[in-house]
């Protein structure tokens, strides 16, 4: 039912945006439980749960843009994420700064990488850091914005060959890739949801590979545990073609097919 | 790193129970009576205990990111498999769930991503758990599941339209799929510790079972309801009332248990004993 090239193509959006996914994981300052107590830097959870929230919101974002070109969503899907990462932080540091009284600053390096001021002095003994510092925060930014654009690229191609299964149009490149001419009414919603949770799980195995990674806590991209990043992005890239394939078995299969022309039905 | 603790189940043994009671749950549909969808729901029970005990030998190597994430990647594994395997056949769900976990876990050993030994079998382990628990569940809550088709090999495609209503079009998918991922990381995440003991952890897998189990329930008389056929409810309060005895009777397993390993119970003194 599927063409094969459409098939390659969307392995590629679902491996790339896994690629995409396990370096936004890397970019994020991840605190931990010792963030919460202010002794490390970064925002007070674990990978998993910070890179599960950025690519939910990245999945919103999509599934509300769902007609529009395949880039617009993407991008938006990142913004989105991006957004939602940096007011996480932002109140996050006000919590830290106005509310315990703790200055934000990194422990691994002496200056700022972005803003070059002295951050080192500002470490309490005995603990790793506190707070968002501006590095930390830029990378949070980028980290959120590839995240959600990883979840995107997972979610796009689920969603867009089950509508126009559907629909009864005939798939090519240009459904995946360019903008998609169907009217989505209530029937259609819970191919949003097949997506989203197909999506979700492709999210949460890519997000663990690169948690386990990094085992616990990170700054940013001067870290030295993000010199892990290329071994760990070539395990995700497999990890979500093999998975990537049982959603394409699952899209391919017989049962499925039929009831999209029941959706089609009504 | 941890030693290798003595247990009161071999693993082994406990993945052949669990296998052979997911298959049957999700092949007992054969049978097309709604019974068979109450029998595998509580025929998940066991699953979820092999699922708990494969997070425990694997999270008590410590991963530094916390158990929960060990959960959430078997159902994500598992959901994949599951829908795959209710599409077609579920015993293909389950080789393909092995294949994906067992390339997932060598691949993430190969690279020295997480340093635990004989890691491919225990993610194949989680995402063969995950994914039987999953089809047993979606049986219970869709009625039956009924694999045996007129001709051919693949099951027959109306289950997959009763699986499309019971779990997309209500959403009870991310209840299912969340229930099975909380049911298989709680018991080790509330009882890992110094004096952790493979069968009181396994008593608490019993009481997330037994949740699991209600909740599908929940999802069978939401599902009836909404699509207007509350004349076949009584099966679905038969699944609720399962789920709650199997729920309760771990819980009271489990303290017993607990006082008795206990150094001590005593009373707080909150409420205060009436005299």
């Amino acid at each position: 039912m599927i063409g094969l090239d459409v098939m390659i193509i969307i392995l590629i959006m679902i491996a790339v945006g896994g690629v995409l996914i396990c370096a936004g994981v890397f970019f994020m300052p991840v605190g931990g439980a010792p963030a919460a107590m202010s002794t490390a830097t970064g925002i007070a959870t674990g990978c998993e749960m910070m890179a599960a929230g950025a690519g939910i919101t990245g999945l919103l974002m999509s599934a509300a843009l769902y007609g529009q070109p395949s880039y617009i969503v993407i991008l938006n899907a990142g913004i989105s994420s991006a957004i939602m990462m940096c007011i996480t932080m932002l109140v996050a540091n006000f919590i830290v700064i106005f509310g315990k009284g703790v200055p934000p600053a990194l422990a691994t390096v002496e200056k700022d990488p972005v803003t070059k001021e002295n951050v080192k002095p500002f470490v309490t003994p005995g603990t790793v850091g506190h707070g968002v510092p501006t590095a930390s925060y830029v990378s949070g930014f980028i980290g959120a914005f590839l995240g959600g654009i990883g979840g995107a690229l997972t979610f796009i191609p689920i969603l867009r060959v089950a509508l126009s299964i559907s629909q009864g149009q005939t798939l090519n490149v240009n459904v995946l890739l360019g903008a998609f001419t169907v009217n989505a009414g209530h029937q259609h919603v819970p191919l949003f949801v097949l997506a989203g949770i197909c999506a979700l799980s492709m999210y949460f195995i890519n997000a663990n590979i690169a948690a386990y990674s990094i085992r616990g806590v990170i700054e940013g991209w001067w870290d030295p545990k993000f010199k892990r990043l290329p071994k760990t992005a070539i395990t995700c890239f497999v990890a979500s073609l093999v998975f990537g394939m049982l959603a394409l078995l699952l899209l391919n299969s017989e049962a499925f097919i039929t009831v999209l022309k029941m959706v089609r039905g009504g | 790193m941890s030693e290798i603790k003595k247990v009161t189940i071999d693993p082994t043994k406990l993945m052949i129970v669990g296998l052979a009671c997911g298959l049957v749950g999700a092949y007992l549909g054969a049978i097309r009576s709604e019974v068979a969808g109450l029998l595998a729901g509580i025929l998940a029970v066991p699953v979820i205990v092999w699922g708990a005990d494969t997070v425990r030998r694997i999270a008590s190597y410590g991963l530094g990111t916390g158990v929960p994430s060990i959960g959430n990647l078997s159902s994500s594994m598992g959901l994949l498999a599951a829908l795959v395997g209710l599409a077609y056949q579920p015993v293909i769900g389950v080789i393909l769930a092995a294949v994906a976990g067992v390339v997932y876990g060598a691949f993430v050993a190969r690279f020295k991503i997480l340093e635990i030994p004989r890691l491919p079998r225990y993610t194949t382990e989680l995402a063969m758990a995950a994914s039987l628990a999953l089809m047993c569940l979606a049986s219970c809550v869709i009625g039956y599941y009924n694999p045996i088709p007129e001709s051919g090999f693949l099951a027959p495609t109306s289950n997959f339209e009763n699986i499309f209503k019971a779990l997309f079009v209500t959403g009870f998918v991310a209840a299912i799929f969340w229930i099975t991922s909380v049911a298989m990381l709680h018991p080790f995440n509330a009882g890992l510790g110094v004096g952790e003991r493979q069968g009181r952890t396994l008593k608490i897998a019993v009481v997330t079972g037994g949740m699991a189990l209600t909740l599908a329930g929940i999802a069978r008389i939401g599902y009836l309801t909404i699509f207007g056929a509350s004349t076949q409810l009584y099966i679905a309060y038969a699944t609720l009332a399962a789920g709650v005895v199997v729920w309760a009777g771990g819980l009271v397993a489990f303290l017993r248990t607990a006082i008795r390993e206990a150094a001590s119970a005593v009373w707080t003194g909150i409420p205060p004993k009436k005299k």
